[in-house]
């Protein structure tokens, strides 16, 4: 019973981590738009779709404060645990903006929904913003047969690692020998099953700048 | 009088099931930024794997009940 309770303060443990993720928005008092479309429209449930080989194209309009004909500088990177730098694109005027391609790798093993950052400076302001792009690629891609593999192969070394190292023999039943309490065990197994749910879903909605 | 005999519980090998979650969650990962459930990040491809080997190397620790 003291390890059931170890394990379910464990998973509680996990989820007090979670933060509300954040949402979209352009800052700095520029407005913004990829590919035509503004920036808080494209979110991660419904990002903007490009095909491979589509470019990406970030256009603004500097702050209303910054003075006309002040240069700008445009930096777009996509994030893949950090930010990738894609393009530094310099500018004049009241318009900054950039035009890149995903990363080959990443639109032929892994297509999939990216997000996209921006940010352009001048003399006296900064903005960020940021938009979800989905590389179409269909359901069976490099990235699904390695996720596949792994997770199996997984789910099998991890059920193999419940069993009792080699030489725990319990003799305290009354028979001389004691024997697997299989509903404890399954209980056990469902509950780590349904913490792994609840991160999956946990994770799944936290914001990664809270990591980095 | 013969009651019931304690649980006990038999330990299975932490260190194994760290490496199985490890690998769990970075397939779980995978594939769930495929079917669009999430984007790759530090969150997904990091921390998720991170936790889901801490899960099962607990779960390996907790081991298998005996009575």
């Amino acid at each position: 019973m003291r390890r059931l309770l170890v394990l379910t303060i464990f998973g509680a443990l996990l989820l007090a981590i979670a933060v509300p993720a954040m949402a979209q928005e352009v800052t700095g008092g520029c407005n913004a738009t990829v590919n035509g479309q503004t920036l808080d429209t494209l979110d991660a449930k419904h990002p903007l779709i490009i095909e491979k080989g589509d470019t990406v194209a970030l256009t603004g309009s500097v702050p209303a404060t910054a003075s006309g004909g002040s240069e700008s500088l445009t930096k777009i990177y996509v994030e893949v645990v950090g930010d990738i730098q894609l393009a530094e694109e310099p500018g004049t005027g009241e318009f900054w903006g950039g035009t890149v391609e995903i990363p080959e790798l990443l639109t032929s093993l892994a297509p999939g929904v990216y997000k996209v950052k921006g940010t352009a400076e001048g003399s006296g302001w900064l903005c960020t913003g940021s938009a979800y792009v989905k590389i179409e690629g269909g359901p069976w891609t490099a990235a699904t047969a390695i996720g596949a593999v792994a997770a199996v192969a997984g789910g099998i070394g991890a059920a193999a690692a419940i069993k009792p190292k080699k030489g725990q023999i319990f003799h305290e039943g009354p028979s001389g020998g004691g024997a697997p309490e299989t509903p404890t065990k399954l209980v056990a197994d469902a509950a780590v099953l349904l913490i792994l749910l609840l991160l999956i879903y946990v994770i799944g909605n936290l914001d990664p700048s809270w990591v980095v | 009088m013969v009651g019931i005999p304690p649980r006990k519980w038999a330990q299975g090998k932490p260190f194994s099931g760290f490496r199985s979650g490890l690998l769990l969650g970075l397939g779980a990962a995978l594939i769930l930024h495929q079917i669009g459930w999430w984007i790759l990040d530090i969150n997904t491809l990091v921390l998720l794997p991170i936790l889901s080997g801490l899960l099962f190397a607990g779960r390996a620790w907790l081991g298998t009940p005996y009575r």
